[in-house]
């Protein structure tokens, strides 16, 4: 089966939504969604336990 | 110049030499070989018949090569160390000069003899095996086959010393640019260098004898001696072993009449996805299916089987098909001039890597073949890939021969063979075959990657710097995973390819241990 358009034409158009989604968040002051990805890879602990220096 | 004769030293009949330099010269009233020995004629025994092999040549005719016209004047038949028969055609040319033309299996090779320079010591005939390398002083040569061989028969005039039944060892080589080296390990070994050629270089000033017209006829009609069921034979005047589609016997042709063999098993019988006697047009080439081979390798206990499908075109000889797990391959003869033991050969400025070695047993037959071949025969196999395509180094023993057949596979899809013979579908694979090409990326997707980070930062730097506000860093971050996503699943895609494409070797750069 062969699909009716390229992944190099794909690729340009999903990127190319992705910049302009980008330009309007920056233009427009958004925020990140909280996907919780923010919490746990910024510093300091983000959960709980006993190790680690915890209670 | 007065041309040597006198009476034939068996029958007393009158015997010419046709040329002054030919050495043996066969009897026309008794059939025995007359040879020339200090200006005396020797007998050297009665001569067997000829087998007919139904070729395009005869004593007598004439033709050119190049520039230089020649008549064939002498035939010897060999008896290969496999049971086959073969011709070499004495040229005689002007000055003097001979030319050595071996026909086998469709295949033209004429030769010259070289003389040798003193220097150049030849490895002793015990101590060389197929895939030995040596200079010839033409260049280096590779050894592709090693036996001994039998002269059966001759006829007309002959520039060596025939005997009647004597043995010959022989050594065949390939070397760069096509040329092809026969050694004869006699007294004193005498080398001959070559190249392939066709009928049409050899510039015959007649057509084809009406015998060999007729046997080259497209088809012929046969009767099973088994069964007495119609045969219908594709390839009449190559064919050296038969199947009965009746009986299902296999049958020997290479005499000249059909003889039975044996009863083939018919339980295992794969599924022949085109039919004998089917014509399709294959890279641009029309052939002619008329064999069908199921072989298989064993490993640890498992069997893991494909089939090949014999193609004939008069021209360009035989090619194969061969189908293995839902992948096609279309597969030709190359030169031996490779070494069959390292871990990657080069051929033609490709690098073709190490794939598989293992032992190949034929399983099943049907059809007509131009060699000997038997259910559980086997051969040592070696394939080096360089998808698409790949080299195959095939090495048969006989307790008096060792040869080595190079081959290379090119993979073509399923659908170029459903459309070529006009069948129906012959199934997809799931895997990955091991010349399968990988479905193409392009550089564009990567370079585009990098179009769309730059855009991204120049976006944050042009936004960063105005009265909206900061960029979110977070913000920053998801569109760069996003962007980064497709060129990211693209190298996991051709990476898993190539690791699925490899699962079967033990020769894989992907293993970990």
């Amino acid at each position: 089966m062969k699909l009716p358009f390229s992944i190099f034409q794909f690729y340009l158009i999903f990127g190319f939504a992705i910049c302009v989604w980008f330009a309007f968040a920056t233009a427009y002051g958004w925020k990140a969604p909280d996907l919780g990805i923010v919490n746990t890879t910024s510093s300091g602990r983000s959960f709980g336990g006993s190790w680690g220096g915890g209670k | 110049m007065k041309r040597p004769s006198g009476p034939c030293p068996a029958c007393g009949a009158p015997v010419e030499f046709k040329v002054g330099s030919s050495l043996v010269t066969i009897c026309q009233f008794c059939n025995s070989a007359v040879a020339r020995v200090d200006k005396k004629l020797e007998d050297h025994g009665k001569v067997a018949d000829l087998v007919e092999t139904f070729s395009p040549l005869e004593i007598g005719a004439s033709g050119r090569f190049g520039r230089r016209v020649f008549t064939v004047v002498g035939r010897c038949q060999y008896q290969h160390p496999a049971g086959g028969i073969w011709d070499e055609w004495y040229l005689a040319f002007a000055g003097d000069r001979w030319g050595w033309l071996a026909e086998a299996q469709g295949k033209f090779l004429l030769t010259y003899e070289k003389r040798l320079p003193r220097s150049l010591e030849l490895p002793e005939f015990d101590a060389l095996s197929v895939g030995n390398r040596f200079d010839l002083g033409k260049g280096e040569f590779t050894v592709t086959e090693k036996g001994i061989a039998t002269a059966k028969s001759a006829q007309g005039d002959l520039p060596w010393e025939f005997v009647p039944g004597k043995e010959h060892r022989f050594v065949d080589l390939a070397g760069d640019e096509q040329f092809i080296a026969t050694i004869e390990y006699g007294e004193s070994p005498k080398a001959y260098i070559g190249k392939e050629v066709t009928l049409a270089d050899l510039e015959l000033d007649e057509a084809l004898p009406v015998y060999a017209q007729a046997k080259r006829a497209k088809t012929q009609q046969l009767n099973c001696p088994k069964c007495g069921g119609p045969l219908e034979l594709f390839v009449p005047d190559q064919a050296q072993r038969i199947t009965c589609g009746n009986c299902n016997s296999l049958l020997d042709a290479s005499q000249g009449k059909l003889a039975y063999l044996q009863t083939l098993e018919t339980h295992r019988r794969a599924p022949i996805y085109i039919p004998l006697g089917s014509e399709g047009e294959i890279l641009g080439d029309p052939y002619t299916v008329i064999g069908f081979l199921r072989r298989y390798a064993m490993y640890e206990g498992t069997t893991y089987p494909w089939s090949e499908y014999l193609m004939y075109n008069r021209k360009i000889g035989f090619r194969w098909l061969v189908h293995n797990n839902g992948h096609w391959s279309f597969v030709e003869p190359v030169s031996g001039h490779v070494d069959p033991y390292g871990n990657s050969i080069r051929l033609d400025g490709k690098r073709f890597r190490i794939y598989d070695r293992g032992t190949a047993h034929v399983q099943h037959v049907f059809g007509e073949f131009y060699w000997k071949v038997s259910v559980g025969e086997t051969v040592q196999t070696a394939d080096y890939i360089d998808p698409p395509q790949m080299l195959s180094i095939e090495t048969s023993f006989t307790t008096k021969s060792e040869e080595i057949n190079v081959s290379l596979g090119t993979y073509l899809k399923p659908e170029t063979v459903e459309t070529a013979f006009g069948i129906p579908d012959t199934g997809r694979a799931w895997g990955v075959g091991m010349i399968q090409p990988r479905p193409a990326i392009g550089y564009g997707v990567f370079l585009l990657w990098f179009v769309f980070m730059i855009a991204i930062g120049a976006i944050s730097a042009f936004f960063g710097g105005t009265s909206s506000g900061k960029v979110d860093p977070w913000m920053a971050f998801y569109a760069i995973l996003f962007v980064s996503i497709v060129p990211a699943g693209a190298l996991i895609f051709m990476y898993a390819f190539e690791v699925k494409r490899w699962e079967n070797s033990d020769y894989s750069p992907y293993r970990s241990e």
